[in-house]
Parts: C-alpha cells; structure tokens; sequence
C-alpha cells in the first residue's frame, strides 16, 4: 500500500460539492454544497430519499460527470487528488486499483454477452497487467472468496444462467478484485431478497475487513445503515443535514429530518408504533431552506 | 368464521404457460404456480401475504382478482363460487374486488389523464350519469387520497411515483369496494411516501371498511397493517395466523429466517457478523416439482409416505428404492420400483449408474433391532442397525453424491430420528447408529455443499408407523414428516425437528440436555 | 407534496413537451421540411408547374437544365426527348409518388394494424392463424409479387396501390403484433380488467392509443417503400400509362438517352433518392422523439 495517506487524512473528501442540471436557460440544482470525509477502512453510510442526490455524489466520487447535470463547484480529493475533473484515460486509470463500485442492478451490470469468467478476467488484465491464466486463477480464487459454490462452473456460464444473488456476489468479486481503497456501492442490496440481502451484506463487510478498504455506501434503508456503516451523512435536496456515527445518528439524532425518517420506517418488533410519515411542514421549511441556499449562492458556473 | 368470509380460497392451485421451455412446435408446458392455497378474509378482516420473488405472492393476488382462471380448487367470493365464471358473468362482480398494482407506472394507462383514468369505472358501472356528476367524484375521490382537483388535469408520468400511487388508490376505491388487493404497493417508494401511503391505506380501511389483502415482500410493513399474516414460500402456504402469535413465534424454519433477515434500524456490529459462515454462501435450496428423487425403503412407512406426497408435490420421477420389488405396485407412472439393499455396496455403485438423473436423494432406509444391550445377539444386532443406519446412508451419500454433482447439485435428505440427539433405555445400540449418521450427515455436508448439494437431517419424533408404534405418543402422520422434510429441502433448512414432539424436544436440549436425558430414561419399559 | 423532489421547477405538459422534442429533433425538422416541400409541390402542382406535363413541343427536344450554356429560357430542368418540360413533369410526378405513398401506407397500415391488434391481444389460435399467414405472405419476393399482382389486375394508380398494401401489410402486423402484447403484459390493462372494461373497449380504447406513436412511425417508413415501389413498377410500365408522368416512367424513359440528355434520368432519380431519404429520416427522428413519451 506504497502512497497510501496516513491514518488520520481522509482518503475521500467531498468538499462543498455543487452539482446542477443546465441548459435552456433553466439551472436546477441537484446538489448544493455536500460536503464529507471518509477514513481509511470506513463504511460510511449516505442515506437520503429519491432525489436527494445521493447517487450523484457516488458518481462524482468516481469521476463520472453525471450528464446531463454537470458538476458547477467544489471537489472530489480521493487521496488528496481532485477526481472532478479528470479525463476518460485518468479516470480509467484510477478504477480498478484504485476505486471499485458495486452497482445496485445485478441484472444489467454484467454483460450477457460473456461468460462470467472473462469478466472478471478481463478487469484482471485491464488493472493489473495479468496474463490470460494467471487472471483465471485469480478470478477463481476470487468466486471462492465470495463464498459462490460451485465456482468452476459458474466462471463458464453466463449472466442469465445465474441468479440474482449470484450475480451481486460476482459483482462484488469484481468491484474488489484489483484490491482498490474504496468501493462505491450504490444501494446494492435493493434489488434483492431479504435473506439474500442479510448474505449479501455479511460479504461486503467480510470483504472489506479483510482488505481494509473503505466503502461510500449509498441506501435509502435506514436498517442497513445501521447494521453495517460506522458512520452516516444524511442527504436531503442536495444537502447535508448531518453527519456522524451510526450510533449517534440513529440513536440520538440531531436533525428533524433524521428523527422524522426513522419515525417513517416500519419494524416488525414494535407493531404499537403507528408510522409517522415525514411531516409536511418539515419538507416544506426544507425545500425552502434550499431555496433560499440557492438564491444567497447564485447559480453556480 | 363461517357466516362472515367475505372471500374464501381452498385448495387454490395456479398453473401459467411456461415460454421458457416451449418446445418448437406445440404449446408451452404448464408451469405449477400455486399449490393449494387455503385462506379466509372476513369482511374489514386485513390479511398480510408475505414471500420472496418466486414465492408466487403476486400470482395468488392476481387469481383473487380473478385475472387468472386458477386451474384448481374454490374461490368464493360472498358466498359464490367465482372460480370458473366467465369473463362476462364475472363482470358485475367486479365491482366489489379491486387490485392496487405494484408499478403505479404502469398500472396507469400513459395516455390517459388522471381524472378519466379514475373516472372510467365510475362511467362503466353506471355510478356517475353526467360528466359533471362523474368529476364531482373525482375530486372527491382526489381528495380522498389527499391529492387536489389539478391533479385530475395531469398525465401519470407528470407525477411522482408517490402521487401516482394515490391514484392507483383512488381508482381502486371509486366503486366502493369491499376487498382490495394491494400488490406491493410501497415496494418502490421513499421511506416518508411510504409512511404515507400506510398511514392513508389504514384510514380507508377505517372509514371505509375494506378487506385488504396486502402483499408484500417486506415483513415489517405487514406487521403494521395487517392483523392476520401468511407467509408463502414456492407456491405454498407455510404458515398463516394472527400477526402477534407469528411474530411472537414464528413456527416454521422459513418465517424465522425472513425475519432474522430484516436488518432493523438499530445499531448492532454483531449482525452481520452473525451471519454464520454457512450461511455466507448462496444458499442452497431446490424445487422438489420437476425433481427426479430417489427413496429407499420406499415400499412401506415414511417411505411409502414420501413416494406419495413426492407425487403430490409434482416430481418428474420417482425411484422408489426397496429390497425386493416383488409384489409392489407403483401408484403412478412417474414411480420406477428399483431392487436395491443400501447393505450390498455393490449395488449401490449399480443404481448410482442406472439412475444418473437424480437430483433429491432420500436416505430413508432404516432399521431397529429394538433390543436392549444385554440381548444375547446385542453384537450382531448392532451391527445390523450400523450396516443400514449408518453405513447404507454413506454408501448412498458417497456414490450418488457425483450424480447429483452432474445434476447441478440437488438435494440429499438423510432421515434420522430424534433418537440421533437424545437416547431411549432399551435401544442403545439403534440410538448409536442413528447419532453416528447424524455426526456423518453433519461432517460430509460442508463438502457436499461445495459441489452445490444441500444436505438435509431429519429428525422426527414417533412416527405412525408400524416401526414406531411400539413408541410413547404423541405418534406423527408420516405425510407430514415427509412434507416437512420437502419443505426443509425447497427452504434450505439443514437440521429439521418435524412434529410438535421433537420440536419440544429439541427446544429443550438446547435448553437443559440433562433433563431432557433424565425424561427420556424414565421411559424404561417394565 | 413530500415527495416532490426540491427542484423548483415543474415537470412539463405531455402535449407540449412532445412538440418540443419533435422540434428539436433535427430528423424530424429536416425530413418534414423536405416532405413538406414535396407535398406542397403535389398539392399545389397545377398552379406551379409552368407547363402542361404531357404537351410535347418536336422543337425543342434535349434542351438542357438551366446551369447548361444551350439553355432555353423558361425551361429550368430543360426538355426530354419529346419536348416535355421536366420541371412540370416532376412536380405532377410528385403527385403520383405521394398520392400512391399515402394511399398505400394507409392500406397496408389498416389491414396490418387490425390484424397485429387481434393476433397481440387475443393470442392462442388467432394468433397462430395470423402469424402462419403472415409468414406465408412474407416468403414470396415482395416486388415479384407486386410485378405479379399488378400484372394479373392490370395497371394504373390504384392497381399499384394495392399491390403494396398487399405486400407490406405484413410490416405492420408483425410490429403491432408484438407491441401489443407488450402493451398487454402492462398493467393498465390488468386493470381495466378489474374494473370490468370488456375486451372489445381495451383493446381499441386502452391499448391503441399506446400502439399509435408506433403506428405513425411505420406509416412514415412505409411511405417511403411505397414510393420506391411505385418508382419500380412505373420504371418496367406496370403503374400508369408511359406518358403520364411518374418518377419511374421518366427514369426509365431517360435511360435511353442517357448519353446525349443525362438530366432526363438524373433528376427524377435526384427527386426520389430526397423524398425517400426524407421520408426515412423522419420515421426515424419519430421514432426517438416519440417513444419516450409512450414509455414515461
């Protein structure tokens, strides 16, 4: 890990990060000044609701301008090196070893055209340098890792012949497999089952103990976040309202809205707890709230 | 209940075209949906369906509401067999049971705005005379759903998934129906749209006095709207009751799972470390429809019970596995009678080659010589018991292991008996033989489970047979110890304790095994 | 609203953000122009073509287009062999072209969209029924079979018109086949089943209007054949009498003279190349710009 920051320094600082939707004379923000840090070995949770801006963080931090919006302020120091502005090649050059991403769909992230081994062979060679054999070595230590059974067999199938737990764990074998410093998982649990959910999460977190990489965990599922985050910001229209450790965010929350979000969600151990939906009145002096950051911040770009 | 169901389903079975293995000419082959459903709503009654994709939760949805003909059983609706009404007799019936679909997206016609969308039935059924009667209800019926009267002028992809939702609401409570049939209607909203649509669903439901059939994936949000729950796994129904009692103490294997699964939002580092090592993998579990099993000693006891509910349950083939076929009549053409003593290793090696295709293994062949150690043939007796008991179910493991292996991994039940965990005076040899292949079952299953195998040990009480009837009661019926057995196999369940006798017994152990031990020893015959 | 997400602007009207797309769409723009250009030209033909289309005038055949140094004034495409203006052959051309495009596309639409509705809603042996016919259809050589038909029920303009709309009707079932039971498998039509729409009123009332933006796609792209379709049977005789003028009688009259006179040939072919290249690209800037709005 020659290059690897000191312990203390963030390895992934967001910094007062603007992102809007331009053109046709309209300028829409989407995020407005999210700032956060995240450790060395963190898994650090970034929940907020559909349009929050959660998945536009996720991109940026990988460097993808997210089109049609377009990144008007701030930046992205993965390791003291702004990822905002970074050409197709630096970017390219960053995944891998570098950055890894667990996307949220397993039925469209890999595609149906290869078998499942030349898949990950082929982000082997890519990154690594590897040869043809030595990445089909390492592809089936990998499946192995991730607990897949039977890994001979599925490195020769194909994407459609395997289920949709299957298809996340070698996601996830591919996201780790260059040995990156931070994985960027966008909501990878909610297209699965429950109880493969569970599995699925217990793999991350073995996965990202043992290689001591940090992970920017996208949810809406405030019950994920407390089970596997060390610590949380909470999103709302392209804000952050808080941030901290999980324990203190769910336990005591300092914000409105988080308290008004836990209340939202259901458990099936207090069935006396009528669900509290968020309140209008709090959304509204949110929305107001961003509206008045805009028009003190001008349009940015 | 009898006089107050307002919809009753018995027996209901469902089966759909399957395209994916439509051969080149001819029609696509049936695909077994649902296998007999039982439930009751009684008017303003709330039942939760729960299950994970496949579980066949949307399918029952869609049959209730009669948007599939189920192709068995009764489906009484006030009464009236609704099962096999045509299209046209069913129309003015339709009134009173209404669907609130999954994808407000598309479950809302594109092309239409949203005050005809809600507005059609109301027209259709003769509720509203005029236009201007018929707007007078929609905005009502906007208002209802906490929407305003400009929302009727929009086009659905104008709103937010949320809104739309609230229209797929409206729209479904514009006839005044009495049953809803609400099919996962939050899976793909916020957590605060969510909330919403909860807390205005129970507002319906109280000032309207609707039965709701809610489905849902998601076991938390059941528990705050339904008073009754059912929880569905392939098809089936594998338990159904009261939510506070299934909450409380979910009985089956499965309920206990899904609910382990849910991560609540409590902090808890241990979770997911919890997650036992075994259970990191892909989980193992096979559909016994469609399987091709194999069952010794298939000609009598559970045996028999097996081969029967193995029919039942839809198997493509059965061998059914005996010492000598003489005399057996097979009770199907799907049954293969096959000689084979699990004690002739060489015949075994045999079968395994004769029978390439199976893919469930069902170790059931068993012996008790009932004797106590001081027997005069102890030696031989229990040589006898380890021959069958233990090494007949190795011998089985280790040769038919490669052919479920080629098979995509299958399924190996191995039947045992709560004896394998705690012992009965007077056969403490076959209570060793059966502790031997219960350490046996348990050692090989790591390494059956890599080459994808699910290995499964039984462990029933006193089974109603006439192997067992020399046991203390309470006797079990052997069809539910197989059923249970198959259930274990389609849920993935690796040690079952079938029966309200080992299931205590086995709750005990955990418990205080000493106790359990001295209860057993007062069962001393004499 | 909770849920509306803190944008400050509001999601625009279906209608009107359609015809921004189509007006955006630079396929759509270009194609339409050129339609419209041509359609105009056909409408409006007796007003602007200088001359009659089939007065021959013996002095002065050959003249050349009007960039030519032997140019006569008032003959912009110059004459053919017969002293027939070209600039008023063409335009009554046009005539024929979009008279035979419409009328034929309009044909192969209605009997395809009729029958691809019922094949797509009602499956099982209808669907069968349907789709065998068509595939039988479909193996015959279309413009063989269009040479064949309008050889058996003789020629002129509507002969040609429904040799193509019995040809190319398959086109249009096939398609609407198989986005009708696309649109089936939608929920909207699950629930008019639940409210108790009868079959009859889904299908034409419910499902339809979603098959519609399709519909004006394939019409637009079948124009487009049947112009070349026209132009082939008018080139070996088969559409309307040799003097009258049709883009395929003057090419495959100009091919005589391609040596001494090349305009003859090279404009009509100039002219069907644009108004098919037009047509196609508008299918397919229709096809971008309305399909979204068919899907969100």
């Amino acid at each position: 890990m020659t290059g690897a920051p000191p312990r203390d320094r963030p390895i992934l600082s967001v910094r007062d990060l603007h992102l809007a939707i331009a053109g046709r004379g309209r300028h829409t923000p989407i995020l407005r000044g999210a700032s956060l840090d995240i450790a060395p070995s963190e898994v650090h949770g970034l929940v907020g609701e559909s349009g929050a801006g959660k998945t536009m963080i996720g991109k940026a931090v990988l460097g993808i301008q997210p089109s049609p919006a377009r990144i008007s302020g701030g930046s992205v120091l993965f390791e003291g090196r702004d990822v905002t502005h970074l050409s197709e090649r630096e970017r390219r050059a960053l995944m891998g070893r570098g950055m890894g991403l667990i996307p949220q769909d397993p039925m469209t992230s890999l595609n149906p055209a290869h078998r499942i081994g030349a898949q990950i062979a082929d982000v082997l060679r890519l990154h690594l340098g590897m040869d043809r054999p030595a990445a089909g070595a390492r592809a089936l230590e990998l499946l192995n890792e991730v607990h897949v059974r039977a890994p001979e067999r599925v490195l020769r199938q194909y994407p459609h012949e395997i289920s949709g737990g299957m298809r996340q764990r070698v996601l996830i074998a591919i996201a780790f497999a260059c040995r990156p410093r931070l994985i960027v998982a966008d909501e990878p649990t909610t297209a699965l089952d429950v109880t493969v959910q569970r599995q699925v999460l217990a793999l991350i977190k073995r996965m990202q103990a043992q290689e001591g990489a940090s992970i920017l965990f996208v949810t809406h599922d405030l019950g994920v976040v407390a089970k596997i985050c060390d610590r949380v910001t909470v999103l709302h229209g392209g804000r952050v309202l808080e941030t901290g450790e999980t324990r203190r965010i769910v336990e005591a929350p300092e914000h409105d809205y988080t308290r008004a979000l836990i209340a939202a969600t259901p458990r099936h151990d207090r069935p006396g707890d009528l669900l509290r939906p968020v309140p209008e009145a709090l959304t509204a002096r949110l929305n107001a709230e961003a509206l008045a950051y805009d028009a003190a911040h001008g349009s940015h770009g | 209940m009898a006089e107050s169901v307002l919809l009753e389903a018995a027996g209901l079975r469902l089966s759909l075209p399957d395209y994916s293995r439509k051969p080149p000419f001819g029609p696509a082959p049936p695909v077994d949906i649902l296998h007999g459903i039982d439930l009751a709503i009684a008017p303003g009654d709330t039942l939760g369906v729960v299950g994970e994709s496949g579980s066949g939760k949307t399918s029952l949805g869609r049959t209730l509401v009669r948007l599939h003909r189920p192709t068995a059983g009764r489906l009484l609706f006030d009464g009236r067999d609704i099962a096999n009404l045509t299209e046209e007799r069913l129309r003015p019936l339709r009134a009173q049971f209404q669907m609130i679909f999954q994808d407000p997206q598309s479950s809302l016609n594109p092309r239409r705005r949203v005050a005809d969308i809600v507005a059609q039935p109301l027209h259709l059924h003769g509720r509203a005379a005029t236009r201007a009667e018929a707007r007078r209800q929609v905005d009502a019926l906007l208002e209802r759903v906490a929407l305003r009267p400009a929302h009727g002028e929009r086009y659905p992809h104008e709103l937010s998934g949320g809104e739309r939702q609230r229209i797929g609401i409206a729209r479904a409570i514009a006839l005044r129906p009495r049953l809803v049939v609400a099919d996962e209607i939050v899976s793909g909203l916020d957590m605060s749209s969510q909330a919403q649509i909860l807390a205005l669903l129970r507002e319906l439901r109280r000032d309207l006095g609707l039965a709701l059939l809610f489905i849902s994936h998601d076991l938390s949000v059941v528990r705050t709207v339904c008073d009754r729950v059912m929880v569905m796994l392939n098809g089936r129904a594998v338990e159904q009751g009261e939510c506070a009692a299934i909450f409380a103490s979910p009985r089956h294997p499965y309920t206990r799972r899904l609910l382990n699964a849910i991560p609540l939002p409590d902090v808890d580092p241990g979770w997911v470390a919890r997650t036992a090592d075994n259970q990191l993998g892909e989980e193992l579990s096979m559909n016994v429809k469609d399987s091709v099993a194999l069952v010794t000693g298939a000609n009598r006891g559970v045996g028999e019970a097996f081969v029967r509910v193995l029919l039942d349950r839809g198997a493509a083939k059965i061998y059914a596995a005996m010492r000598s076929t003489d005399g057996y009549e097979a009770p199907d053409g799907r049954v293969r009678p096959l000689a084979l003593d699990v004690t002739d290793h060489g015949r075994i090696a045999e079968a395994a080659a004769e029978c390439g295709d199976v893919t469930l293994l069902i170790n059931n062949a068993g012996v008790n010589r009932n004797r106590p150690i001081s027997d005069d043939d102890a030696l031989r007796n229990a040589r006898d018991e380890m021959e069958v008991n233990y090494f007949g179910t190795m011998e089985m493991c280790r040769r038919f292991g490669p052919v479920l292996a080629a098979n995509g991994g299958g399924a190996i039940v191995n039947m045992l008996s709560l004896l394998s965990r705690v012992n009965l005076p007077m056969i403490g040899t076959y209570c060793g033989s059966k502790a031997a292949a219960l350490s046996l079952t348990q050692g090989v299953r790591a390494e059956l489970a890599a080459q994808g195998t699910l290995t499964v040990a039984v462990m029933p009480g006193a089974i109603n047979t006439r192997m067992g009837d020399m046991n203390p009661p309470p006797l079990e019926d052997p069809a539910d110890v197989a059923n249970a057995a198959l259930d274990a196999v389609e849920a993935g369940e690796e040690d079952i304790y079938p029966g309200v006798m080992a299931e205590g017994v086995s709750q005990g152990l955990a418990a205080d095994a000493k106790a359990v031990e001295k209860e057993f020893a007062a069962y001393l015959p004499g | 609203m909770a849920e509306a997400a803190v944008s400050g602007a509001r999601r625009p009207r279906a209608t009107g953000a359609t015809t921004r797309r189509l007006l955006t769409n630079r396929r759509v723009v270009l194609g339409g122009a050129v339609l419209l250009f041509f359609a105009l030209a056909a409408i409006f033909a007796p007003l602007l073509a200088p001359r009659d289309p089939v007065e021959q005038d013996l002095l002065l055949q050959y003249v050349p287009p009007v960039w030519s140094d032997e140019a006569e004034a008032g003959y912009l495409f110059g004459t053919d062999n017969l002293g027939r203006d070209i600039l008023s052959r063409l335009i009554y051309g046009a005539r024929i072209a979009l008279f035979v495009a419409v009328a034929a596309a309009a044909a192969a639409g209605l009997l395809g969209t009729v029958l691809g509705l019922i094949a797509g809603y009602f499956g099982g042996w209808i669907d069968i029924t349907i789709s065998r016919l068509v595939e039988i259809w479909m193996a015959f050589p279309a413009v063989l079979l269009s040479i064949v038909l309008v050889a058996v029920m003789g020629t002129g303009l509507h002969s040609v018109v429904i040799a193509i709309a019995a040809i190319d009707w398959t086109r249009f079932c096939r398609v609407v086949r198989a986005e009708t039971m696309a649109q089936k498998q939608q929920d909207y039509v699950a629930s008019a089943v639940t409210i108790g729409l009868g079959r009859a009123r889904i299908l034409w009332r419910e499902i339809l209007p979603n098959v519609v933006p399709l519909l004006i796609v394939l019409f637009t792209l079948e124009m487009g054949i049947a112009v070349i379709v026209e132009a082939i049977l008018s080139y070996v005789n088969l559409s309307l009498a040799s003097d009258f003028p049709t883009w395929g009688g003057m090419i495959s009259d100009g091919r005589k003279y391609v040596n001494q006179a090349p305009w003859l040939m090279i404009l009509p072919i100039l002219c069907v190349i644009a108004l098919v290249l037009a047509l196609n690209a508008l299918g397919d800037g229709l096809k971008d710009a309305l399909d979204p709005a068919m899907r969100r």
